[in-house]
């Protein structure tokens, strides 16, 4: 106990959360205070700030731990590079290798996507050249962004190859943007007239 | 009391849920790494439906059309909207087939393969992010006086009009600046300037077509027009707009940035991971799921780009 540094007495739970807490408060603090002020480049200095933030972050809370700030060599008991694989791993590789027996190569599926995506962009590029009115064009655009967005979800990231259940837990959470975007336009249409008149 | 008990644990009813199995059948990695692409998505539909409530609660936002028309090397005048924004689209997507199949290389474990389409979704990315840098110079350095388009908001019946209104020119000659052609009188974003700062040197005044300056005291046309380059060669920063409400370029800024700084960590996660694979520190674990999860990423910022360029260049 005599031996042990000062450096390594634990931090207390709530000091760290104080601290953790401060991070994000600060920054919005120091984002609207550089915006605030005039002639000032603000984006410039609020990135500056983000950036500056997340490494001080990093070194102050390696020392609220008690930690060296970086780490050069191993402990002596993790001192072998040799990678034991364990049982993730081995799940893993047998998800892999079925996923290559039961399905042909997929190389042919992803050239298909890609000029499917490519294709979708130029009829965009292509709707907004035209002289279609606002409306349908607002609504021709989400309809062919969800469709580029499914096709690289599904396909590019094997979306479609998972299970139904989990498919359900991403998408699901996705819907609720509707309400999110209804709440928004209505708020927006009433302040644009609030503007106007 | 047991019969109750064992019919309850009937193995007829087992489901996935039960325990025992995995139910999502995903490993832990890639299971957690969607779980960040859905809530850092939620983060960019969160700032993409702000800059749309915003948009349409301004009346004079504006057209991307008439701000987003440039091309690189090719001068001032150069008009076609979407060719650039198209042009990186295209180059995001090539990078995303890229990474597709260097995952599918890495399932079969065919590390040369994985790192050569690697390091060409690095360079696609690469390309990507230098468009959008010119992109963003392109805005902030803004362009010259002569060249500068300006949105009228209001006829002269004083009634608001929205996008539709064309853009007119702005001509300075001595102490008069032209707006031509059409009906309509102010000129706002940059009628107001004029007016705020203009007030110390001499009084506007407007008509149908002109917004005339008269000097106060010893003023000379000259030293105005020095003025007026001054005042009006300004570029879209976070709080100026030369094409209309300011908002309109900070969050073009933000958004952007934010997906750029997306687009920037995923080229450091692919360059550590290439160079892992490279060395071959995948081969002992008998799989190289990280080449897959850091697809996972790469895809999400391809798929992210998707929404920004129909929220962002679009829709109008």
């Amino acid at each position: 106990m005599e031996t042990q540094t000062l450096a390594h007495k634990p931090i207390p739970v709530y000091v760290k959360s104080i601290f953790s807490a401060l991070i994000p408060v600060l920054t919005l603090v120091l984002i609207t205070v550089t915006l605030s002020a005039k002639n000032v480049p603000g984006g410039t200095i609020a990135a500056l700030w983000i950036y500056l933030l997340i490494p001080a972050y990093y070194v102050v809370s390696r020392l609220l731990s008690g930690k060296q700030l970086l780490t050069f060599s191993h402990s002596n008991e993790s001192h072998s590079h040799e990678y034991v694989p364990g049982d993730e791993d081995r799940y893993i590789v047998q998800s892999i290798n079925h996923h290559l027996e039961h399905h042909e190569s997929p190389v042919k599926k992803f050239v298909k996507v890609f000029w499917i995506l490519l294709v979708v962009t130029l009829i965009e590029v292509g709707i907004a050249y035209s002289s279609l009115s606002k409306m349908t064009m607002a609504v021709l655009f989400m309809f062919f962004t969800i469709v580029k967005a499914i096709y690289i979800a599904g396909t590019f990231m094997h979306l479609k190859d998972e299970t139904k259940q989990f498919i359900w837990t991403l998408v699901l959470p996705v819907f609720f943007l509707i309400w999110f975007i209804f709440i928004l336009l209505t708020e927006s249409g009433y302040l644009l007239g609030h503007r106007l008149f | 009391m047991d019969t109750t008990l064992s019919t309850s644990h009937a193995p007829a009813k087992t489901s996935v849920w039960s325990g025992g199995v995995r139910p999502f059948n995903i490993s832990y990695g890639k299971m957690m790494m969607w779980f960040f692409i859905l809530s850092d998505f939620f983060t960019f539909m969160g700032f993409l439906f702000a800059y749309t409530a915003l948009k349409s609660s301004h009346p004079d936002w504006p057209n991307p059309d008439y701000v987003f028309k440039g091309f690189p090397l090719m001068g001032h005048h150069f008009n076609a909207p979407l060719l650039f924004v198209g042009t990186m689209t295209f180059i995001l997507i090539v990078s995303s087939f890229t990474m597709v199949i260097a995952v599918d290389a890495g399932h079969r474990r065919d590390y040369k393969k994985t790192v050569k389409y690697m390091i060409l979704t690095i360079l696609g990315g690469a390309v990507f992010l230098s468009c959008q840098a010119w992109e963003w110079s392109h805005l902030i350095h803004g362009v010259k006086l002569s060249d500068t388009t300006v949105k009228m908001i209001k006829d002269t019946n004083g009634n608001m009009l929205r996008k539709e209104v064309p853009y007119a020119m702005v001509k300075l000659t001595d102490g008069i600046i032209t707006v031509t052609p059409h009906t309509a009188i102010l000129v706002k974003p940059l009628g107001e300037k004029i007016t705020e700062e203009a007030g110390k040197a001499f009084t506007v005044s407007t008509n149908a077509t002109d917004i005339t300056l008269t000097p106060i005291g010893n003023n000379k046309p000259s030293a105005w027009m020095e003025f007026f380059n001054e005042g009006m060669t300004f570029g879209s920063t976070l709080t100026h707009n030369p094409f209309g409400q300011p908002l309109f370029s900070s969050l073009f800024f933000l958004v952007t940035g934010f997906h750029g700084f997306h687009v920037f960590s995923g080229l450091v996660i692919l360059v550590i991971i290439a160079f892992n694979v490279y060395n071959k520190r995948y081969e002992s674990r008998g799989h190289y799921e990280m080449v897959e999860k850091a697809g996972l990423y790469w895809h999400f910022v391809d798929l992210v780009w998707v929404f920004v360029f129909t929220f962002f260049y679009l829709l109008k």
